[in-house]
Protein backbone atom coordinates (compact mmCIF):
# COMPACT_ATOMS: atom_id res chain seq x y z
CA UNK A 1 0.00 0.00 0.00
CA UNK A 2 1.50 3.30 -0.99
CA UNK A 3 1.56 6.52 0.98
CA UNK A 4 -1.37 8.21 -0.73
CA UNK A 5 -3.67 5.27 -0.28
CA UNK A 6 -2.78 4.80 3.36
CA UNK A 7 -3.18 8.49 4.23
CA UNK A 8 -6.58 8.51 2.57
CA UNK A 9 -7.59 5.46 4.55
CA UNK A 10 -6.54 7.05 7.84
CA UNK A 11 -8.26 10.31 6.97
CA UNK A 12 -11.46 8.45 6.30
CA UNK A 13 -11.32 6.60 9.62
CA UNK A 14 -10.44 9.73 11.58
CA UNK A 15 -12.98 11.83 9.72
CA UNK A 16 -10.33 14.40 9.06
CA UNK A 17 -8.99 16.05 5.94
CA UNK A 18 -5.98 14.51 4.26
CA UNK A 19 -3.86 17.57 5.05
CA UNK A 20 -4.32 16.97 8.76
CA UNK A 21 -3.12 13.43 8.42
CA UNK A 22 -0.10 14.59 6.41
CA UNK A 23 0.65 17.10 9.15
CA UNK A 24 0.23 14.27 11.61
CA UNK A 25 2.90 12.25 9.83
CA UNK A 26 5.19 15.28 9.77
CA UNK A 27 4.65 15.79 13.49
CA UNK A 28 5.35 12.15 14.24
CA UNK A 29 8.49 12.23 12.12
CA UNK A 30 9.71 15.39 13.78
CA UNK A 31 9.06 13.88 17.18
CA UNK A 32 11.03 10.79 16.23
CA UNK A 33 13.90 12.92 15.03
CA UNK A 34 14.09 15.02 18.19
CA UNK A 35 13.72 12.04 20.43
CA UNK A 36 16.40 10.03 18.66
CA UNK A 37 18.85 12.92 18.70
CA UNK A 38 18.35 13.06 22.45
CA UNK A 39 18.97 9.33 22.66
CA UNK A 40 15.42 8.52 23.68
CA UNK A 41 13.03 5.94 22.33
CA UNK A 42 9.44 6.43 21.25
CA UNK A 43 6.96 3.79 22.34
CA UNK A 44 3.58 3.45 20.68
CA UNK A 45 1.31 1.24 22.76
CA UNK A 46 0.05 -1.76 20.87
CA UNK A 47 2.36 -1.15 17.93
CA UNK A 48 6.01 -1.06 18.93
CA UNK A 49 8.92 1.11 19.86
CA UNK A 50 11.31 3.13 17.78
CA UNK A 51 14.81 3.21 19.22
CA UNK A 52 18.01 4.85 18.03
CA UNK A 53 20.89 2.41 17.90
CA UNK A 54 24.49 3.34 17.46
CA UNK A 55 26.74 1.11 15.38
CA UNK A 56 30.44 1.56 16.11
CA UNK A 57 33.00 2.08 13.40
CA UNK A 58 34.40 -1.07 11.91
CA UNK A 59 36.79 -2.32 9.31
CA UNK A 60 35.54 -4.54 6.55
CA UNK A 61 37.59 -6.26 3.88
CA UNK A 62 36.50 -7.01 0.37
CA UNK A 63 37.84 -10.45 -0.50
CA UNK A 64 37.60 -9.87 -4.21
CA UNK A 65 39.77 -6.76 -4.19
CA UNK A 66 41.54 -7.17 -0.87
CA UNK A 67 40.80 -3.56 0.02
CA UNK A 68 40.08 -2.56 3.57
CA UNK A 69 37.39 0.00 4.30
CA UNK A 70 36.91 1.90 7.55
CA UNK A 71 33.18 2.42 8.00
CA UNK A 72 32.30 5.35 10.29
CA UNK A 73 29.94 5.01 13.24
CA UNK A 74 26.31 5.69 12.58
CA UNK A 75 23.02 5.97 14.39
CA UNK A 76 20.12 4.06 12.92
CA UNK A 77 16.48 4.13 13.85
CA UNK A 78 15.37 0.62 14.70
CA UNK A 79 11.90 -0.66 15.27
CA UNK A 80 10.75 -3.43 17.54
CA UNK A 81 7.18 -4.61 17.11
CA UNK A 82 5.04 -5.27 20.12
CA UNK A 83 3.49 -8.61 20.97
CA UNK A 84 0.05 -7.20 20.17
CA UNK A 85 1.12 -6.38 16.65
CA UNK A 86 2.81 -9.74 16.18
CA UNK A 87 -0.30 -11.53 17.31
CA UNK A 88 -2.31 -9.62 14.74
CA UNK A 89 0.11 -10.51 11.98
CA UNK A 90 0.60 -14.17 12.74
CA UNK A 91 -2.91 -15.46 11.97
CA UNK A 92 -2.84 -13.68 8.62
CA UNK A 93 0.28 -15.54 7.45
CA UNK B 1 18.66 10.16 27.65
CA UNK B 2 17.87 6.47 27.11
CA UNK B 3 14.32 7.22 28.14
CA UNK B 4 11.09 6.16 26.54
CA UNK B 5 8.86 8.90 25.24
CA UNK B 6 5.34 7.96 26.28
CA UNK B 7 2.24 8.49 24.21
CA UNK B 8 1.13 11.68 25.98
CA UNK B 9 4.48 13.30 25.22
CA UNK B 10 4.18 12.22 21.62
CA UNK B 11 0.66 13.61 21.51
CA UNK B 12 1.84 16.93 22.86
CA UNK B 13 4.41 17.20 20.11
CA UNK B 14 1.95 16.22 17.41
CA UNK B 15 -0.79 18.55 18.68
CA UNK B 16 1.37 21.50 17.78
CA UNK B 17 1.90 20.23 14.25
CA UNK B 18 -1.73 19.35 13.64
CA UNK B 19 -3.07 22.42 15.46
CA UNK B 20 -5.41 20.54 17.73
CA UNK B 21 -5.68 19.62 21.38
CA UNK B 22 -3.51 16.94 22.93
CA UNK B 23 -6.46 14.63 23.35
CA UNK B 24 -7.39 14.94 19.71
CA UNK B 25 -3.76 14.40 18.74
CA UNK B 26 -3.61 11.29 20.89
CA UNK B 27 -6.76 9.97 19.26
CA UNK B 28 -5.32 10.66 15.82
CA UNK B 29 -2.13 8.82 16.70
CA UNK B 30 -4.12 5.83 17.91
CA UNK B 31 -6.14 5.73 14.70
CA UNK B 32 -3.02 6.15 12.62
CA UNK B 33 -1.14 3.25 14.12
CA UNK B 34 -4.28 1.16 14.43
CA UNK B 35 -4.82 1.49 10.68
CA UNK B 36 -1.21 0.68 10.13
CA UNK B 37 -1.51 -2.46 12.26
CA UNK B 38 -4.62 -3.61 10.43
CA UNK B 39 -3.01 -3.05 7.05
CA UNK B 40 0.06 -5.00 8.08
CA UNK B 41 -2.10 -7.74 9.56
CA UNK B 42 -3.75 -8.13 6.14
CA UNK B 43 -0.33 -8.91 4.71
CA UNK B 44 0.20 -5.56 2.97
CA UNK B 45 3.41 -3.61 3.23
CA UNK B 46 3.02 0.08 3.92
CA UNK B 47 5.19 2.93 2.79
CA UNK B 48 4.69 6.27 4.51
CA UNK B 49 6.37 9.24 2.98
CA UNK B 50 8.65 10.99 5.43
CA UNK B 51 8.48 8.19 7.99
CA UNK B 52 9.51 4.99 6.27
CA UNK B 53 8.30 1.64 5.08
CA UNK B 54 6.89 -1.20 7.12
CA UNK B 55 7.32 -4.69 5.71
CA UNK B 56 5.93 -7.94 7.02
CA UNK B 57 8.63 -10.60 7.09
CA UNK B 58 8.41 -13.93 8.93
CA UNK B 59 5.57 -12.97 11.26
CA UNK B 60 7.33 -9.78 12.20
CA UNK B 61 7.41 -6.23 10.98
CA UNK B 62 10.59 -4.71 9.61
CA UNK B 63 10.93 -0.96 9.50
CA UNK B 64 13.14 0.94 7.09
CA UNK B 65 13.23 4.67 7.86
CA UNK B 66 12.88 7.16 5.10
CA UNK B 67 16.08 8.71 3.79
CA UNK B 68 15.38 12.09 5.31
CA UNK B 69 14.55 10.65 8.70
CA UNK B 70 17.57 8.35 8.64
CA UNK B 71 19.87 11.25 7.80
CA UNK B 72 18.31 13.37 10.52
CA UNK B 73 18.80 10.65 13.12
CA UNK B 74 22.41 10.13 11.98
CA UNK B 75 23.15 13.86 12.07
CA UNK B 76 26.00 13.59 14.62
CA UNK B 77 27.94 11.33 12.24
CA UNK B 78 26.73 12.76 8.96
CA UNK B 79 30.09 14.36 8.21
CA UNK B 80 31.92 11.03 8.19
CA UNK B 81 32.16 8.61 5.34
CA UNK B 82 33.85 5.34 4.57
CA UNK B 83 37.60 5.57 4.11
CA UNK B 84 39.75 3.14 2.18
CA UNK B 85 42.68 1.97 4.26
CA UNK B 86 46.15 1.37 2.83
CA UNK B 87 47.31 -2.19 2.31
CA UNK B 88 49.99 -1.89 4.97
CA UNK B 89 47.57 -0.67 7.59
CA UNK B 90 48.28 -2.47 10.85
CA UNK B 91 44.97 -3.22 12.47
CA UNK B 92 46.47 -4.96 15.48
CA UNK B 93 48.49 -1.97 16.62
CA UNK B 94 45.57 0.39 16.11
CA UNK B 95 43.31 -1.88 18.08
CA UNK B 96 45.80 -1.92 20.97
CA UNK B 97 45.68 1.84 21.10
CA UNK B 98 41.96 2.53 21.04
CA UNK B 99 39.08 0.95 22.81
CA UNK B 100 37.79 -2.09 21.02
CA UNK B 101 34.06 -1.78 21.45
CA UNK B 102 34.15 -2.37 25.17
CA UNK B 103 30.58 -1.97 26.38
CA UNK B 104 31.81 0.04 29.34
CA UNK B 105 33.11 2.78 27.13
CA UNK B 106 30.28 2.85 24.63
CA UNK B 107 28.77 6.21 23.91
CA UNK B 108 25.84 6.62 26.24
CA UNK B 109 23.97 9.17 24.19
CA UNK B 110 22.17 6.36 22.45
CA UNK B 111 21.14 3.06 23.94
CA UNK B 112 22.91 -0.11 22.91
CA UNK B 113 21.31 -3.43 22.21
CA UNK B 114 21.26 -4.15 25.95
CA UNK B 115 19.15 -1.11 26.56
CA UNK B 116 16.94 -2.16 23.69
CA UNK B 117 16.10 -5.34 25.57
CA UNK B 118 15.20 -3.50 28.75
CA UNK B 119 13.01 -1.10 26.82
CA UNK B 120 11.24 -3.94 25.06
CA UNK B 121 10.47 -5.61 28.39
CA UNK B 122 8.80 -2.46 29.67
CA UNK B 123 6.90 -2.10 26.46
CA UNK B 124 5.69 -5.69 26.62
CA UNK B 125 4.25 -4.99 30.04
CA UNK B 126 2.39 -2.01 28.62
CA UNK B 127 1.06 -3.93 25.62
CA UNK B 128 -0.46 -6.70 27.66
CA UNK B 129 -2.78 -4.22 29.30
CA UNK B 130 -4.28 -2.56 26.30
CA UNK B 131 -4.45 -2.20 22.55
CA UNK B 132 -5.04 0.67 20.22
CA UNK B 133 -8.79 0.12 20.06
CA UNK B 134 -8.99 2.14 23.26
CA UNK B 135 -11.15 -0.38 25.10
CA UNK B 136 -9.01 -0.13 28.19
CA UNK B 137 -7.38 2.70 29.97
CA UNK B 138 -3.79 3.14 29.07
CA UNK B 139 -1.54 3.54 32.07
CA UNK B 140 1.07 6.24 32.04
CA UNK B 141 4.31 4.58 31.00
CA UNK B 142 7.15 5.05 33.38
CA UNK B 143 10.39 6.45 32.09
CA UNK B 144 12.97 3.77 32.19
CA UNK B 145 16.70 4.33 32.31
CA UNK B 146 18.98 1.78 30.78
CA UNK B 147 20.83 -0.11 33.48
CA UNK B 148 23.96 -0.78 31.51
CA UNK B 149 24.97 2.82 30.94
CA UNK B 150 28.32 3.75 32.34
CA UNK B 151 27.97 7.15 33.98
CA UNK B 152 31.69 7.57 34.27
CA UNK B 153 31.93 7.97 30.53
CA UNK B 154 29.46 10.80 30.32
CA UNK B 155 32.15 13.31 29.50
CA UNK B 156 33.56 10.99 26.88
CA UNK B 157 30.30 10.99 24.99
CA UNK B 158 30.84 14.50 23.67
CA UNK B 159 34.34 13.66 22.60
CA UNK B 160 33.07 10.53 20.90
CA UNK B 161 30.76 12.58 18.71
CA UNK B 162 33.39 15.07 17.59
CA UNK B 163 36.44 12.84 17.50
CA UNK B 164 35.43 9.34 16.52
CA UNK B 165 37.55 6.42 17.53
CA UNK B 166 39.84 4.67 15.14
CA UNK B 167 39.07 1.33 13.64
CA UNK B 168 37.54 -1.39 15.70
CA UNK B 169 36.52 -4.68 14.32
CA UNK B 170 33.01 -4.93 15.64
CA UNK B 171 30.49 -7.31 14.04
CA UNK B 172 28.47 -6.07 11.14
CA UNK B 173 26.06 -7.34 8.60
CA UNK B 174 26.95 -5.73 5.30
CA UNK B 175 25.69 -8.08 2.62
CA UNK B 176 27.32 -6.34 -0.33
CA UNK B 177 30.87 -6.55 0.89
CA UNK B 178 32.00 -10.13 1.56
CA UNK B 179 34.40 -10.42 4.41
CA UNK B 180 35.64 -13.25 6.49
CA UNK B 181 35.03 -12.48 10.10
CA UNK B 182 31.51 -11.18 10.20
CA UNK B 183 30.53 -13.03 13.30
CA UNK B 184 33.18 -12.00 15.67
CA UNK B 185 31.41 -13.47 18.57
CA UNK B 186 34.47 -13.66 20.61
CA UNK B 187 35.30 -10.64 22.63
CA UNK B 188 38.82 -9.29 22.37
CA UNK B 189 39.69 -10.74 25.77
CA UNK B 190 38.57 -14.20 24.68
CA UNK B 191 40.63 -14.06 21.53
CA UNK B 192 43.65 -12.78 23.42
CA UNK B 193 43.25 -15.66 25.87
CA UNK B 194 43.27 -18.22 23.07
CA UNK B 195 46.67 -17.04 21.76
CA UNK B 196 48.57 -17.80 25.00
CA UNK B 197 46.85 -21.18 25.17
CA UNK B 198 47.97 -22.00 21.68
CA UNK B 199 51.47 -20.83 22.45
CA UNK B 200 51.64 -22.86 25.67
CA UNK B 201 50.45 -25.99 23.87
CA UNK B 202 53.03 -25.53 21.13
CA UNK B 203 55.78 -24.95 23.67
CA UNK B 204 54.79 -28.10 25.58
CA UNK B 205 54.87 -30.20 22.42
CA UNK B 206 58.28 -28.80 21.48
CA UNK B 207 59.66 -29.59 24.94
CA UNK B 208 58.37 -33.16 24.78
CA UNK B 209 59.94 -33.67 21.36
CA UNK B 210 63.28 -32.26 22.51
CA UNK B 211 63.26 -34.40 25.62
CA UNK B 212 62.43 -37.50 23.64
CA UNK B 213 65.14 -36.84 21.09
CA UNK B 214 67.66 -36.11 23.78
CA UNK B 215 66.75 -39.22 25.71
CA UNK B 216 66.92 -41.38 22.61
CA UNK B 217 70.23 -39.87 21.61
CA UNK B 218 71.78 -40.20 25.04
CA UNK B 219 70.51 -43.72 25.52
CA UNK B 220 71.77 -44.85 22.16
CA UNK B 221 75.19 -43.29 22.57
CA UNK B 222 75.56 -44.64 26.06
CA UNK B 223 74.68 -48.15 24.99
CA UNK B 224 77.03 -48.15 22.05
CA UNK B 225 80.06 -46.58 23.66
CA UNK B 226 81.64 -49.28 25.67
CA UNK B 227 85.08 -47.68 25.28
CA UNK B 228 84.09 -44.55 27.06
CA UNK B 229 86.91 -43.37 29.12
CA UNK B 230 86.43 -43.30 32.83
CA UNK B 231 88.86 -41.93 35.28
CA UNK B 232 90.59 -44.95 36.71
CA UNK B 233 90.44 -43.55 40.20
CA UNK B 234 86.68 -43.81 40.14
CA UNK B 235 86.51 -47.42 39.19
CA UNK B 236 86.20 -50.07 41.76
CA UNK B 237 87.87 -53.38 41.30
CA UNK B 238 84.72 -55.08 40.03
CA UNK B 239 84.02 -52.27 37.56
CA UNK B 240 87.53 -52.43 36.28
CA UNK B 241 87.20 -56.14 35.66
CA UNK B 242 83.89 -55.60 33.87
CA UNK B 243 85.47 -52.97 31.70
CA UNK B 244 88.32 -55.24 30.81
CA UNK B 245 85.86 -58.03 29.98
CA UNK B 246 83.86 -55.72 27.75
CA UNK B 247 86.92 -54.49 25.96
CA UNK B 248 88.03 -57.99 25.32
CA UNK B 249 84.66 -58.91 23.89
CA UNK B 250 84.91 -56.19 21.30
CA UNK B 251 86.19 -57.09 17.87
CA UNK B 252 89.75 -56.36 17.23
CA UNK B 253 88.94 -53.62 14.75
CA UNK B 254 86.92 -51.59 17.26
CA UNK B 255 88.63 -48.24 17.48
CA UNK B 256 87.81 -44.71 18.41
CA UNK B 257 86.96 -43.87 14.80
CA UNK B 258 84.28 -46.56 14.77
CA UNK B 259 82.56 -45.06 17.79
CA UNK B 260 82.76 -41.66 16.20
CA UNK B 261 81.20 -43.00 13.04
CA UNK B 262 78.51 -44.73 15.06
CA UNK B 263 77.80 -41.50 16.87
CA UNK B 264 77.56 -39.65 13.61
CA UNK B 265 75.27 -42.26 12.14
CA UNK B 266 73.01 -42.07 15.14
CA UNK B 267 72.83 -38.29 15.01
CA UNK B 268 72.14 -38.45 11.32
CA UNK B 269 69.34 -40.91 11.91
CA UNK B 270 67.82 -38.69 14.55
CA UNK B 271 68.17 -35.63 12.37
CA UNK B 272 66.51 -37.42 9.47
CA UNK B 273 63.72 -38.56 11.74
CA UNK B 274 63.12 -35.03 12.95
CA UNK B 275 63.22 -33.72 9.41
CA UNK B 276 60.68 -36.28 8.27
CA UNK B 277 58.45 -35.35 11.16
CA UNK B 278 58.67 -31.72 10.16
CA UNK B 279 57.82 -32.47 6.57
CA UNK B 280 54.76 -34.50 7.52
CA UNK B 281 53.70 -32.11 10.29
CA UNK B 282 50.40 -30.38 9.66
CA UNK B 283 50.59 -26.62 9.29
CA UNK B 284 47.71 -24.81 10.91
CA UNK B 285 46.65 -21.23 11.27
CA UNK B 286 43.98 -19.38 13.14
CA UNK B 287 41.38 -17.00 11.75
CA UNK B 288 41.46 -13.74 13.62
CA UNK B 289 40.29 -10.16 13.44
CA UNK B 290 43.27 -9.28 11.29
CA UNK B 291 43.94 -12.66 9.76
CA UNK B 292 41.65 -13.85 7.00
CA UNK B 293 41.94 -16.68 4.55
CA UNK B 294 43.41 -14.27 2.03
CA UNK B 295 46.02 -13.18 4.54
CA UNK B 296 47.06 -16.77 5.15
CA UNK B 297 47.09 -17.50 1.43
CA UNK B 298 49.33 -14.54 0.75
CA UNK B 299 51.74 -15.66 3.46
CA UNK B 300 51.89 -19.37 2.68
CA UNK B 301 51.41 -19.40 -1.08
CA UNK B 302 52.45 -15.96 -2.21
CA UNK B 303 49.06 -14.83 -3.54
CA UNK B 304 45.72 -14.25 -1.87
CA UNK B 305 43.76 -15.95 -4.65
CA UNK B 306 44.70 -19.36 -3.30
CA UNK B 307 42.50 -18.87 -0.24
CA UNK B 308 40.04 -21.18 -1.95
CA UNK B 309 42.25 -24.18 -1.29
CA UNK B 310 42.54 -23.36 2.38
CA UNK B 311 38.77 -23.13 2.41
CA UNK B 312 38.37 -26.47 0.59
CA UNK B 313 40.72 -28.15 3.03
CA UNK B 314 38.56 -26.96 5.91
CA UNK B 315 35.17 -26.68 4.24
CA UNK B 316 33.47 -28.99 6.71
CA UNK B 317 34.00 -26.62 9.61
CA UNK B 318 33.96 -23.26 7.82
CA UNK B 319 30.68 -23.23 5.98
CA UNK B 320 29.90 -19.91 4.38
CA UNK B 321 33.21 -18.15 3.57
CA UNK B 322 31.51 -14.82 4.25
CA UNK B 323 30.61 -15.92 7.75
CA UNK B 324 33.78 -17.16 9.41
CA UNK B 325 34.33 -17.06 13.12
CA UNK B 326 37.46 -15.65 14.70
CA UNK B 327 39.47 -18.29 16.54
CA UNK B 328 38.75 -21.02 14.02
CA UNK B 329 41.86 -23.12 13.43
CA UNK B 330 42.31 -24.10 9.81
CA UNK B 331 44.73 -26.51 8.17
CA UNK B 332 47.05 -25.07 5.55
CA UNK B 333 47.38 -27.72 2.86
CA UNK B 334 50.71 -28.24 1.10
CA UNK B 335 51.00 -26.43 -2.18
CA UNK B 336 51.60 -29.66 -4.07
CA UNK B 337 48.23 -31.05 -3.08
CA UNK B 338 46.26 -28.53 -5.13
CA UNK B 339 48.91 -27.60 -7.65
CA UNK B 340 49.39 -24.15 -6.17
CA UNK B 341 51.96 -22.08 -7.98
CA UNK B 342 52.02 -18.33 -7.54
CA UNK B 343 54.18 -17.91 -10.62
CA UNK B 344 51.79 -19.83 -12.86
CA UNK B 345 48.98 -17.67 -14.31
CA UNK B 346 46.91 -20.77 -15.05
CA UNK B 347 47.06 -21.82 -11.42
CA UNK B 348 45.98 -18.35 -10.31
CA UNK B 349 43.13 -18.27 -12.82
CA UNK B 350 41.96 -21.65 -11.66
CA UNK B 351 41.89 -20.46 -8.08
CA UNK B 352 39.90 -17.35 -9.04
CA UNK B 353 37.35 -19.47 -10.88
CA UNK B 354 37.08 -21.80 -7.93
CA UNK B 355 36.47 -18.83 -5.67
CA UNK B 356 33.54 -17.73 -7.82
CA UNK B 357 32.09 -21.22 -7.64
CA UNK B 358 32.35 -21.26 -3.88
CA UNK B 359 30.63 -17.89 -3.52
CA UNK B 360 27.91 -19.01 -5.91
CA UNK B 361 27.03 -21.84 -3.57
CA UNK B 362 26.13 -19.41 -0.82
CA UNK B 363 24.59 -16.56 -2.80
Amino acid sequence: MDNKQFIADVAKKANRPVDDINNLVIGITECFRESCLAGNSVAVPGFGSFTPLKNDEQIVTDHTTGKKLLLPPEITLTFRSSSVLRKKITPAQ
Amino acid sequence: MNNIMPLPALSASVATAVNCTEQEAEELIRIFFSSLSETLAQGHNVKIKGLGSFTVIDDDVRFMPDTGLADAVNLPFAAFEAVELPDDFDMESSMNIVNNGDPDTTDETTPTSGALESLSEAEEAIDTQHDLSGNQDIPMPVAIEATDVDTTTETESHNAETAPELSTDTPSDYDNIPYSDTTLNESPTQESRSNPRWFIAAAAIACILCFGAGYFLGHTIGASAPDREIAPSRLTLSQDRQLQATESALPASSTESDSTKMYESITNEVAQQIQSEKSTATITDTIGRTRFLTTMSRQHYGRMEFWVYIYEENASKLGNPNNLSAGTIVIIPPAEKYGIDANNPASVAKAVQRGKEIYAQFN
